[in-house]
């Protein structure tokens, strides 16, 4: 009997369907109305010709925490509010949970990090997270003009914070499809904490 | 990264009367030591005993979560193998899967000293870690301690002890057919049959980080006697190499490592 290391697979390949859950590259991305912090509404089928971002965020996740107060996410937010893309932050922290925040707190707690966002969505029952597969704080989505999704993931290689050259894979996203391209990169493994599902 | 603001006890005790040792720190969730092993195999054993509740990541975290991470600081010449895991547990939560360890738990790293030269010196360990309960805290420390130091020494059936929880190299009852992958549009699907006695024993396969692809751990499968596990790849040019992982089979975790089909010939 042989170990584990010394068996050399044979090659094979073949084709298969196999059922997809959750958003897919290049695929519709899952549609939703909601009404944001400030009680606009937000409809994804409206946002049709332009690029959208999704945000999942919980301020109380470390990860979360370093990437505003350094800047990072509020620079691509501003990256995205200038190529008039529409940047939509979602937390769906349950209220049980002791990140919950209030809409109002949470509003504050962004504007102290000069968020940059064009809406912050409360989804304390956590069902547009679900829809999208949300796994982590953060974890993003690109979705192009056209109403596909273009990137799905990490923000950028990083998850410590301390790559002199990170790869920004959600800036690259918008550049790409600013000038007509996908992305190079189409998805990622996010990191950070878990989204604190119900 | 090293941010002084977050450094722990384990910093302050440098220098310090009656504070902790500092080969010892405590935080949130945790307390943490570090301790030598003695010539002719130097082993540094970081300790953690996490409170109840409390877990940190494995080597591959799961859906979320971040492995520890340990920068060393040697004596002249020494250099420090990679950073060793016992075989973890699996953490699921609402929607997703992450990889894990609670309770009492030692990482390993191999010391190698220069040759000829006897152990001296002190070994300083820059650990950071991300510690879990309900919510999620940072942690840094900065530990350390003397080669030389008897009061630090890891003792042979320490050390044997802790590497009882460790995967073994082999297993003479399970081996690991021809992979295969299945491709659809968005999604790959890896198969390797399992052979051998004890293959029906086989209980969970824990996957290290594929570069290029994201796991979908939550279906990752040992059935029928085959384990499938569904990637997707970042990118159009996404290559699969390796598959590394630990197999649990009968309650002992199996390292497995597996070149995978479109691999280099080995």
């Amino acid at each position: 009997m042989r170990p584990f290391a010394r068996i050399v697979p044979v090659l094979m390949f073949s084709a298969l369907t196999l059922p997809a859950a959750g958003p897919v590259v290049g695929q519709a991305a899952p549609d939703f109305t909601v009404k944001d912090t400030r009680g606009q509404t937000v409809a994804l089928a409206q946002l049709k010709g332009k690029v959208v971002v999704l945000e999942w965020t919980n301020p109380g996740c470390p990860f979360v925490q370093r990437h505003y107060q350094g800047g990072t996410i509020p620079a691509l937010q501003r990256q995205a509010q200038a190529q008039g893309a529409v940047w939509i932050t979602f937390n769906s922290t349950h209220p049980g949970h002791k990140d919950y925040r209030s809409a109002e707190a949470l509003t504050k707690e962004y504007g102290d990090w000069k968020a940059a966002a064009a809406h912050l969505v409360l989804d304390p029952e956590g069902t547009i997270a679900r829809a999208y597969e949300a796994k982590t704080t953060p974890h993003l989505f690109v979705i192009d003009a056209t109403g596909k999704v273009a990137y799905m993931g990490a923000v950028d290689d990083d998850p410590r914070g301390n790559k002199a050259d990170r790869v920004e894979f959600v800036g690259q996203a918008l550049t790409a499809l600013k000038a007509g391209k996908a992305p190079a990169t189409l998805q990622t493994v996010p990191y950070g904490c878990s989204v604190k599902y119900k | 990264m090293w941010r002084a603001g977050l450094l722990l006890l384990g910093l302050s005790a440098l220098g310090a009367v009656g504070g902790p040792p500092p080969h010892y720190a405590r935080a949130q969730g945790l307390q943490v030591e570090l301790r030598l092993s003695a010539e002719p195999e130097i082993f540094a054993a970081l300790r953690f005993r996490m409170e109840a509740g409390w877990h940190l990541y494995w080597k591959n975290p799961g859906d979320s979560g971040l492995p520890p991470e340990v920068a060393w600081d040697l004596p002249e010449g020494w250099k420090a193998g990679p950073l060793e895991h016992p075989v973890p547990i699996a953490l699921p939560s609402m929607e997703g899967l992450d990889y894990g360890h609670s309770g009492t738990f030692t990482l390993l790293v191999k010391l190698i000293p220069p040759a000829g030269k006897k152990p001296k010196g002190t070994v300083r360990a820059r650990l950071d870690w991300l510690a879990c309960k309900e919510a999620c805290v940072r942690g840094e420390a900065l530990l350390s301690a003397n080669l030389e130091d008897e009061r630090i020494r890891l003792k042979p059936d320490e050390l044997d002890f802790i590497r009882t929880k460790f995967p073994l190299k082999q297993h003479t009852g399970v081996q690991a057919g021809p992979a295969s992958i299945l491709k659809s549009a968005d999604q790959w699907l890896i198969e390797i049959p399992l052979l051998g006695r004890d293959a029906v024993n086989a209980q969970a396969f824990f996957p290290e980080p594929m570069p290029g692809f994201s796991i979908v751990h939550r279906d990752v499968r040992i059935k029928g006697g085959v384990l499938r596990i569904p990637v997707l790849p970042s990118g159009p040019d996404s290559k699969l190499t390796t598959l590394r992982g630990v197999l649990c089979v009968g309650g002992q975790g199996v390292a497995l490592e597996l070149p995978l089909p479109g691999a280099p010939a080995p």
